[in-house]
């Protein structure tokens, strides 16, 4: 008796699998096949054209919202501008502990900053010291500092 | 795309042969388990150790080679013709009605997991978040930067861990390197590549040990969680690293069923070291199968078996921890603002870290918190199973029974693990920490195989006859 329970439980284990395999795939959407795209996507095919722009050690600001569509676009930014360094610009407490070790210091306005969306536009029009380097793209400007 | 294709695939022929190769010195397989078994489980090895001589191949020449790995390549194919290693023997067979039955079952569960794998695969090029933001972005520099790989690893990039080991990005940009552009493909397929093989190993081992009912049941099981499949599209290291923890534990079943040699043995510590090399969770789960399997080893053969299996684990752990310990002291950076393990009072409220830590060991929320966790992701780990997953193994478990088979160590070295874990949550972490122990989902998956080995390999096969009845 307690042999053929465990056997009708390995079978029940095996068509509990199954089901629950077949329903998982409810879950996903199968558009992607015909090539919907995540933010990564859509964001990285949009600044790819900027990184010709840059040479590969640069280290370029970042100024604009931090969310679009669910993704980080400074973060995106820092995976398509690579070897590049993107570095927030705001942010005085990594600038200050590194300059305290004798580490590399980082600019506090950097020659080279990406703008991204409204924020950024704003910040740039508040800096006309700051100028365009390459052809502008739907929300991303790389802008270079006046000499 | 048929380009990308054959790149890709180029990258993989040395790390197949490699890990082939590593597995021979071992052992033979023979018929259909050297597709089934030897050449994904050997590929995934291959992977890892490949992954790991091209980081010292940019520690010594700053730029991907592939030297260190063809020497490897023609030691092993040496060695291996001076080596006689034993065949493995062929599983029991199970009764024919029931491999009628679960044909069928395997061909709905790897469909379905095919279509999940596939779709999350083509919605996300880059992978899912970490993958674009910490590994391809890692190995987008050590294949573009030329001497400069090391700012791969700087503390400008303070919120992509430049403390976190070197193996995935390097092994990703080792594939660029031979694909000659940076094809998405390539850390696709490596995920891809570690699925399987974590699936392949699983069944295999439990397999060999508890016949192939059994095996079957184990592999399924994992097969059937839509969290580890949609894991192995995401391009993180999680998969790469549940294979590397299962790889480590499996060697040492495997050298347990073998009773002579130690060439297991020097695998599992192979394996563990990748581990290492792989995520920062390496160095937890290394201590609790350190602390388990000495406990157990000792308790079985005393000193002298403890002796034999440790010096086996160190020769095989020894080259990668190097590695490890070099990544560490040298190049790795821990960032002034990390969530974990922070060295600046600034970041501590004010407060320094000792006093920080006391705080937050005194604080019952956060033990409160801690619970409530473990209590959400245990049952809810797997994302999609009728039951949650934890609970229907807890019953099918109380319906079987449990062998009398000496114990693996995958339990004692799962408690260390959750252990350390909870304590490093609690005291270390400056996130609320019921958000911060989301991460729960992702570090319990790394282990899910592992746990489905010790929980298959002690529970009562199918078709077992019980031992009083024997």
């Amino acid at each position: 008796m307690r042999a053929r329970l465990r056997i009708a439980t390995a079978v029940a284990w095996l068509v509990l699998a199954s089901v629950g395999a077949v329903a998982s795939t409810f879950d996903e959407d199968v558009t992607p096949l015909f090539r919907r795209r995540d933010c990564a996507v859509q964001i990285a095919a949009e600044l790819e054209p900027l990184r010709d722009a840059l040479p590969p050690r640069a280290i370029v600001g970042f100024m604009g919202e931090r969310a679009y569509d669910g993704c980080d676009p400074m973060m995106v930014a820092q995976y398509v501008f690579a070897p590049a360094w993107i570095m927030e610009q705001d942010w005085d407490g990594l600038r200050a502990a590194m300059r305290a070790r004798g580490d590399q210091a980082l600019p506090r306005d950097p020659a080279l900053v990406l703008v991204w969306g409204e924020e950024g536009r704003a910040w740039l029009a508040a800096h006309p010291r700051y100028v365009p380097i390459a052809p502008p793209t739907e929300h991303a400007t790389l802008v270079a500092r006046e000499p | 795309m048929i380009g990308a294709a054959v790149g890709v695939l180029a990258g993989m022929v040395v790390p197949a042969v490699i890990g082939v190769c590593l597995l021979r010195l071992v052992a033979r397989s023979e018929g259909r388990a050297r597709l089934t078994f030897e050449l994904p489980v050997g590929l995934a090895l291959g992977l890892g150790v490949t992954g790991a001589l091209s980081f010292l191949g940019f520690v010594i020449s700053d730029r991907p080679t592939v030297l260190l790995e063809l020497g490897l390549l023609f030691a092993l194919l040496w060695a291996r013709r001076r080596t006689d290693a034993p065949a493995l023997l062929a599983p029991e067979r199970s009764p024919g009605w029931w491999r009628r039955a679960a044909g069928p079952a395997a061909l709905v569960i790897v469909g379905a997991a095919a279509v999940v794998w596939a779709s999350e695969a083509w919605t996300m090029d880059h992978g899912a978040w970490d993958a674009w933001d910490i590994w391809n972005m890692r190995a987008r520099f050590l294949y573009r930067a030329g001497e400069g790989w090391e700012r791969a690893f700087a503390e400008t990039l303070h919120w992509a861990h430049p403390h976190y080991p070197p193996l995935w990005p390097s092994a990703v940009a080792r594939g660029f390197a031979l694909a000659g552009h940076e094809s998405t493909w390539v850390p696709r397929a490596m995920g891809l590549v570690f699925t399987v093989a974590t699936v392949a190993l699983l069944a295999a081992t439990v397999t060999r040990a508890r016949g192939a009912a059994q095996g079957t049941l184990a592999a399924l099981t994992l097969v059937a969680t839509p969290f580890f499949v949609r894991h192995g599209a995401s391009q993180y290291a999680d998969v790469p690293i549940a294979f590397f923890f299962l790889a480590t534990f499996a060697f040492m079943a495997w050298h347990d069923e073998a009773r002579s040699g130690r060439g297991f043995m020097v695998l599992a510590g192979l394996s563990a070291s990748l581990a290492l090399l792989t995520k920062n969770e390496g160095a937890i789960v290394l201590v609790g199968v350190i602390a388990s399997r000495a406990w157990i080893a000792g308790r079985r053969g005393g000193r002298a078996r403890l002796w034999r299996e440790a010096t086996a684990f160190g020769a095989g752990a020894l080259p990668g921890a190097g590695l490890w310990l070099l990544f560490k002291l040298s190049y790795a950076h821990t960032a002034v603002n990390y969530d974990f393990f922070v060295p600046d009072p600034v970041f501590h409220h004010g407060v320094g870290p000792m006093e920080f830590l006391t705080t937050q060991l005194n604080d019952p929320v956060r033990w409160r918190g801690m619970a409530t966790a473990w209590g959400r992701w245990i049952l809810d780990f797997d994302d999609g199973w009728p039951v949650p997953l934890a609970l229907g193994l807890a019953v099918y478990a109380a319906v079987m029974g449990r062998t009398a088979r000496p114990p693996l160590g995958v339990a004692g070295a799962l408690a260390i693990w959750a252990l350390i874990l909870s304590l490093a949550f609690v005291a270390w972490s400056r996130w609320e920490i019921v958000d911060h122990m989301d991460a729960l989902q992702r570090l319990i998956i790394q282990l899910l195989p592992t746990a489905l080995l010790g929980f298959f390999l002690t529970v009562r096969a199918p078709f077992e006859i019980p031992d009083d009845r024997r």
